[in-house]
């Protein structure tokens, strides 16, 4: 492994761990149930959309893209604006595609920690 | 909500109560909130009448839990209707056939017991998701590859037993032929294991699957005669690369020809799921020159032909996935080329992706086609979801729709004709075309596919409800139906296959009656009636 390469993995590991430091107990684990139920769909798409629609897009995240058309950002976690009840709407009633999410799946109480992990100071 | 047929509220609540005291007051959901939560989230009857709602819903977290709410069930005949991750969506979701079951929610039993890398199977609780397999796999760094349909979130459980299909190679992607062994608890609480898994302290449970005798496990996919509590899963050993190649044939009338050599190639076990696709017959987002070819009706094969060479394209192509060593999915691909150039003149080919196999993970994020490379993912849901066709207007859902041609040209010609004009007859713009091309999800069969789009208005759900069936009653003047269904369809899906007076129906009825006595496993499912609810029929 190079120097260079060193650093570059140091640098990133401490990013990473100041940013789950500044995670509360509740928003780390709304992340961890982020990733497993909502970011194949909300996620970061990989290289970037393409007008929203092709390879590798991800539904949730693309079909905002042309919904906000800009106005907003695409991908959840970029959000500042959402409300914690419009959050918990939309997991147990669904909007368009997203069909509704179930107690045995998502929790309330896990449900409380998506929203303390999306609605976060920040 | 809905209570259970013929039960008053006071029974109910009893009942709920002893419920409860199996699998705990947190598991036994009965509030209006609660029970919403089972809906099926794209229904084409959202908010009518007819919708599908359950009564309630009781969660269990063991093989005991089931059986004691089997026969708790039994006392009360309170229909359950068993679902594993309830994600079956477009065929029904975590919603009952019928109004008023409880649902059986087995999501909590989610126990991956083993997977063998050596002997290559799984075997599997109802609520493991493809997702959690896949990550079970790849963090205990097994040697096996997964079939996987498009909603990663599905259970390869539930996914068989409804019949789901994948992408890689024929014997993998049915995925109902590739399980390996069922616990059952029959409709009375008993519990069984099919195949070696009968014999006690047998190992071999998910590498013989027959046993001795008749095998009963076929009765157990779509529906109605016990709940599956584990199933074995058999996989494929990690292919050491995957390379893509396409091949073009360049007349429309070579489709028959090139269907010729995929069923060869398929038959022989050489490549994995085949893509058709025709390159003149443009796209959802490009309909307009196809739209144009039909404006006076369908298509001469003299039109058809002078469109193709206007084209400057070839008609049709036929993409193909290798699996295995490098050297052998090398030397596959070359005999596909001599094949080709042999027997379909002006055949053309063209390099695709080769990959070593496993896929690292920080590169699977931006690959194209992870399901073909056995990667659970939820993308194409984006076609369907808000897009650029439906920007102004998105739909809430969808009802899919395959109609399952032979494997020959005049198959899938007749079909696509016959679809179109359903279509037309209700003003709406085709999604078939005389370039249609089949999917091949099923290698001993050719699928047309539909997605007709659902929402939560009743008015705009009538339309697709009517063109659904029109569909279906087109396909069945061909001799074709289709492979799955939304609970709102089963009914008249299964009525096509009706010879000898629907002789199969009725001899299903009669396991049923015999096997369900109360007739509390998912009455109605796949149009199988108890005796006590045959009036439901219709």
């Amino acid at each position: 492994m190079s120097k260079l390469t060193v650093l570059f993995v140091l640098l990133f590991s401490v990013a990473g761990a100041v940013q789950a430091q500044e995670l509360s107990p509740a928003e780390a684990s709304g992340k961890v149930i982020f990733d497993k139920w909502c970011e194949p769909c909300h996620g970061r798409v990989a290289g970037g959309l393409f007008g929203g629609f092709g390879a590798h897009a991800l539904p949730g995240t693309s079909a905002l893209m042309i919904k906000y058309k800009g106005d907003l950002p695409p991908v959840l976690e970029d959000r500042v604006d959402l409300q914690p009840i419009y959050i918990s709407t939309v997991v147990r009633n669904g909007l368009y595609g997203m069909p509704i999410s179930r107690k045995t799946e998502i929790s309330d109480a896990d449900l409380d920690n998506i929203i303390a992990y999306l609605t976060r100071a920040r | 909500m809905a209570l259970p047929p013929n039960l008053s509220q006071a029974e109910f609540d009893r009942a709920l109560g002893e419920f409860e005291s199996v699998v705990g007051s947190d598991w036994v959901f009965s509030s209006d909130a609660d029970v919403a939560l089972y809906r099926d989230s794209y229904s084409p009857f959202w908010g009518e009448d007819e919708e599908r709602v359950a009564s309630a819903a009781v969660a269990p977290d063991s093989v005991e839990e089931v059986q004691e709410i089997v026969r708790i069930a039994n006392r009360y005949k309170i229909p359950l209707y068993p679902i594993s991750t309830g994600r079956n969506l477009t065929y029904g979701g975590a919603a009952p056939t019928l109004s008023g079951s409880m649902v059986l929610d087995l999501k909590r039993m989610n126990r991956i017991i083993e997977v063998n890398d050596k002997r290559n199977y799984a075997l599997v609780e109802p609520g493991v998701s493809y997702f959690d397999l896949f990550k079970y796999i790849r963090e205990n760094n097994l040697n096996v590859m997964l079939d996987v349909p498009d909603p990663g979130w599905g259970s390869p459980m539930g996914n068989s037993l409804d019949h789901g299909v994948g992408y890689t190679m024929g014997p993998y992607r049915d995925h109902f032929a590739s399980h390996c062994g069922l616990e059952i608890v029959s409709a009375e609480g008993e519990l069984i294991r099919t195949g070696s898994g009968a014999i006690p302290g047998s190992d071999g449970w998910q590498d013989f699957h027959y046993g001795v005798g008749p095998s009963i496990d076929g009765l157990f996919a779509q529906s109605n005669f016990g709940v599956i509590t584990k199933m074995g899963v058999k996989l494929m050993p990690m292919p050491e690369t995957y390379m893509t190649g396409t091949v073009t044939v360049p007349r429309y009338q070579d489709l028959q020809a090139l269907i010729d050599e995929v069923n060869y190639l398929e038959d022989s076990l050489l490549v994995g799921m085949p893509s058709y696709a025709s390159p003149v017959g443009g796209s959802l987002f490009d309909p307009a020159p196809i739209a144009e070819l039909m404006q006076n009706g369908w298509p001469t094969v003299e039109q058809l032909e002078a469109f193709v060479t206007a084209q400057g394209k070839p008609a049709w192509s036929a993409e193909f996935q290798l699996y295995g060593p490098e050297e052998v999915v090398r030397a596959t691909w070359a005999a596909i080329q001599r094949r080709f150039s042999d027997n379909i003149p002006g055949s053309a080919f063209e390099d695709g992706h080769f990959y070593n196999l496993p896929i690292p993970d920080e590169d699977i994020p931006a690959l194209a086609d992870k399901a073909r490379m056995g990667i659970p993912n939820l993308e194409i849901f984006h076609m369907v979801a808000r897009n650029p066709m439906n920007d102004a207007d998105p739909s809430d859902g969808h009802a899919d729709l395959f109609i399952m041609a032979p494997r020959t040209a005049e198959g899938v010609h007749t079909a696509a004709r016959a679809l179109t004009e359903a279509y037309q007859e209700f003003g709406v713009q085709p999604f078939t075309h005389p370039f249609t091309t089949p999917v091949m999800f099923y290698s001993r069969a050719m699928a047309i596919v539909l997605a007709l789009p659902t929402w939560r208005d009743p008015a705009k759900n009538a339309v697709t409800r009517a063109l659904y069936e029109r569909c279906l009653d087109k396909a069945a003047e061909l001799g074709m139906g289709t492979y799955r269904t939304n609970p709102a369809f089963q009914e008249r899906a299964v009525s096509k296959y009706s010879f000898n007076d629907g002789a199969l129906l009725k001899y299903q009825e009669k396991l049923k009656d015999a096997i369900d006595p109360n007739g509390i496993i998912s009455p109605g499912r796949y149009g199988i009636w108890p005796v006590n609810m045959r009036n439901n029929r219709g």
